[in-house]
């Protein structure tokens, strides 16, 4: 997309199709056409956030970026290497430089480790800091800079609340000093009140290091708030692509309009212009053309045929809806 | 007003047995309910919500419940389901008061059809014959939006996706035509764009039958959308109710108006770029709760000597808003 400097993270044509199989022989019987033909970039110091119902592949892609599920197509260009075309070992020192935050903390730790334990592991892997009394000073630096004291290192995760284990887990991520970051609905499982201590951290972080993050999230509210530009994806593909405000309150795709529309507001007396209808259909057999037809109430019979391409409505703001005579409601206030 | 409540919960306390203690889950809890009202029970995790819900169905024996919940039965008697014997509280539990859940999953039996689940609640709850039955099942899924649903009475719950469960759940709920709905969270674990669809399936089933709903949520955004008054609940205590516009506009206790400013709202980025002002710290162990308001470790306007001695009352600071504070006079003095 538009950019004159070259993004620190370019996907391409990014297809996963997960097969589906039957028996003890493990016939093949479908495939789940979990990620199908995602392009997109991350700039440098860059948040994109990754919207879309559960089933929509925004895990799938994180993961993908990372090389944790093997892409079935395309390419993912990370600072001018080819991700996809690297061996193990390149990888793995590769890894250094992009970190994955999960949503569940309590499962990401080792309940039996301490905090010191935890957050020296990926310095000792990558081969970080000299002797243990280096590696400690790292950890305290670490947790200082998610606002935890040192008090913390002989802890155990069972011991701590559900935020302060994600600040653990944000901290074990930042120990390797990577440069950007998948963050897989890391509030998710929190208190509200100690979600937005976690995106406040995210933002600070995010300005003082320079990292960059593909921000994945059921919460678009939140997601607006932290993300630079927003990504809609819908059955494995991108709907919609933008700066943040203009995806969530100039929304240009009719998926969009959906999913920004049935999203709660916190203001008494809010009345819902759109009702969102049906149901995502299932990735084995997802409806030809325009993937979202079969739930738009904008479709046409032409709908079914074309498998709408990403097109230019604004600078850096991209629809994927062959409808350009639409004016969608501004649902908001 | 008390004379035509449909609920009244009074000075409700429960505690669970544990190892390290007993855990006052839920302290002294007063609220009430009329006929038709859609109330929310809203508070984070731990805070005692869900406990406050089952207590009033009487669905947790390993827990020991005192006060009273009072509810008046369709017959017009006065019932403290604290005190029914077991086999009367089946029979309210059945008829008068109905419960869903977040993870509907584990409501519904696996190995039987939905439509042989329906028709046999139905049958034993109403006394139907068996077509009769099958007629009021078919026209109980019509009626929670299922789109085909005599397919889905041929179907098991594993093949439906989680918002038909939570659908099937309802029309199960709403079959005995009770005169009160405890909802769980029952959207908590679905896609937005489902959740505004039960929700307004429930509204539209309340507005034509006159239910009181109850709804426990920790989503602000679901409890404007939803209800007509809140209940603010921290750490097993309820700290604020009132109006949900008074609330929303005028929140008298700090922990309500904290976690109003800590939503990012949508859509607003560029209009107000108002800031999120996280509340610090985290909710106590009902373990280890602080002395005076739970609320003070956490509290930007906590006064030592005033805050951290005695429990604050609930009080009456407008007309049907109520407020567990001790500085709420100070506070809203400032404010203005
Ligand atoms: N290992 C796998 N094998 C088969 N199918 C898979 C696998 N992983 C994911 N899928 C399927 O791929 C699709 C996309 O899944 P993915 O987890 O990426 O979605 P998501 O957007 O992250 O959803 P959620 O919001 O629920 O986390 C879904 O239909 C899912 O069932
Ligand atoms: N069966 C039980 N035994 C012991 N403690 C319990 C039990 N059930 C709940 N508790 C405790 O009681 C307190 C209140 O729990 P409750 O489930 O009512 O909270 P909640 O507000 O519904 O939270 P959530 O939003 O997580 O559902 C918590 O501290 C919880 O750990
Ligand atoms: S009583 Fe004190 S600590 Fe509690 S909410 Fe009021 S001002 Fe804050
Ligand atoms: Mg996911
Ligand atoms: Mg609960």
């Amino acid at each position: 997309m538009s950019s004159e400097m070259a993004p620190l993270l370019q996907v391409e044509g990014l297809r996963k199709w997960f097969d589906i199989t039957r028996g003890v022989f493990g016939r093949k019987v479908g495939q789940v056409k979990a990620v199908d033909d995602v392009s997109f970039t991350v700039r440098s110091r860059e948040v994109l956030g990754l919207a879309g119902e559960s089933g929509s592949g925004k895990t799938t892609i994180g993961r993908s970026v990372l090389r944790l599920v093997e892409p079935s197509a395309g390419r993912v260009v990370f600072d001018g290497t080819d991700v996809t075309s690297l061996n193990t070992a390149d990888l793995r020192r590769f890894r250094r430089r992009m970190q994955i935050i999960f949503q569940d903390p309590l499962a990401a730790l080792n309940p039996q480790m301490t905090i010191e334990e935890v957050l020296s592991e990926p310095l000792i892997v990558q081969g970080i800091g000299r002797s243990d009394a280096d590696r400690r000073n790292r950890a305290v630096e670490l947790l200082d800079s998610v606002s935890l004291s040192s008090d913390y290192l002989k802890r155990r995760p069972g011991e701590m609340s559900g935020g302060q284990r994600q600040r653990i887990v944000i901290a074990r991520a930042l120990a390797v000093n990577p440069e950007f970051i998948v963050a897989d609905e890391p509030v998710s499982a929190l208190d509200v009140s100690i979600q937005a201590q976690i995106i406040a951290l995210l933002i600070e972080l995010k300005g003082r290091l320079g990292l960059s993050m593909l921000f994945i999230s059921h919460d678009l509210a939140a997601m607006e708030y932290i993300s630079d530009r927003i990504a809609v994806l819908y059955l494995g593909r991108v709907m919609e692509i933008g700066p943040s405000s203009e995806v969530c309150g100039n929304f240009k795709h009719p998926y969009t309009e959906m999913l920004i529309s049935a999203v709660p507001q916190p203001e008494p007396g809010y009345q819902r212009k759109i009702f969102p209808a049906g149901e995502i259909p299932s990735a084995a057999s997802p409806p030809s053309g325009c993937v979202f037809r079969t739930r738009c109430s904008y479709a046409r019979p032409e709908c079914a045929q074309i498998v709408p391409q990403l097109r230019k409505v604004a600078e850096d703001h991209y629809t994927a809806c062959i409808r350009d005579d639409l004016s969608l409601s501004r649902v908001l206030l | 007003m008390a004379r035509n409540s449909l609920l009244e919960v009074e000075n409700v306390s429960v505690s669970f047995k544990s190892a390290q203690g007993p855990i006052r889950a839920v302290r002294d809890v007063s609220f009430r309910i009329n006929p038709g009202e859609i109330v929310a029970l809203v508070g984070e995790s731990g805070s005692g919500k869900s406990t406050t819900g089952l207590a009033t169905m009487q669905l947790i024996p390993s827990a020991t419940v005192s006060g009273r919940i009072c509810l008046t039965r369709k017959d017009g008697t006065k019932a403290d389901l604290v005190s029914l014997s077991e086999s009367d509280i089946r029979r309210v539990r059945g008829n008068e008061v109905a419960m869903i859940f977040q993870e509907p999953m584990s409501s519904l039996d696996p190995v039987f059809t939905i439509g042989t689940q329906m028709c046999e609640a139905a049958r034993v709850h109403q006394r139907l014959s068996y077509r009769q039955a099958y007629a009021a099942s078919i026209k109980a899924l019509e009626a929670v939006g299922m789109p085909d649903p005599e397919k889905c009475m041929e179907t098991y719950q594993h093949k439906l996706s989680g918002g038909m469960r939570q659908r099937v759940m309802i029309a199960m709920a709403l079959s005995s035509k009770p005169s009160l709905l405890i909802a769980d969270e029952p959207t908590t674990a679905l896609d937005v764009t489902i959740q505004a669809q039960i929700v307004e399936y429930l509204k539209r089933i309340q507005k034509q039958t006159g239910m009181a709903i109850l709804f426990i949520t920790h989503n602000l955004g679901l409890v404007a959308e939803i209800a007509d008054r809140a209940i603010v609940m921290y750490a097993g205590e309820i700290v604020e109710s009132g109006s949900v516009s008074e609330l929303f506009t005028r929140p008298r206790m700090p922990y309500t108006s904290g976690l109003l400013k800590s939503l990012p709202r949508l859509g607003r980025k560029k209009t107000l770029g108002t800031p999120i002002e996280p509340i610090p710290g985290s909710l106590p162990s009902p373990l280890a709760l602080p002395s005076g308001c739970k609320f003070h470790p956490r509290c930007g306007h906590f006064v030592a000597g005033v805050c951290d001695t005695a429990v604050p009352e609930l009080e009456s600071s407008d007309q049907a808003h109520q407020v567990r504070c001790a500085r709420w006079r100070d506070i809203a003095r400032t404010a203005q």
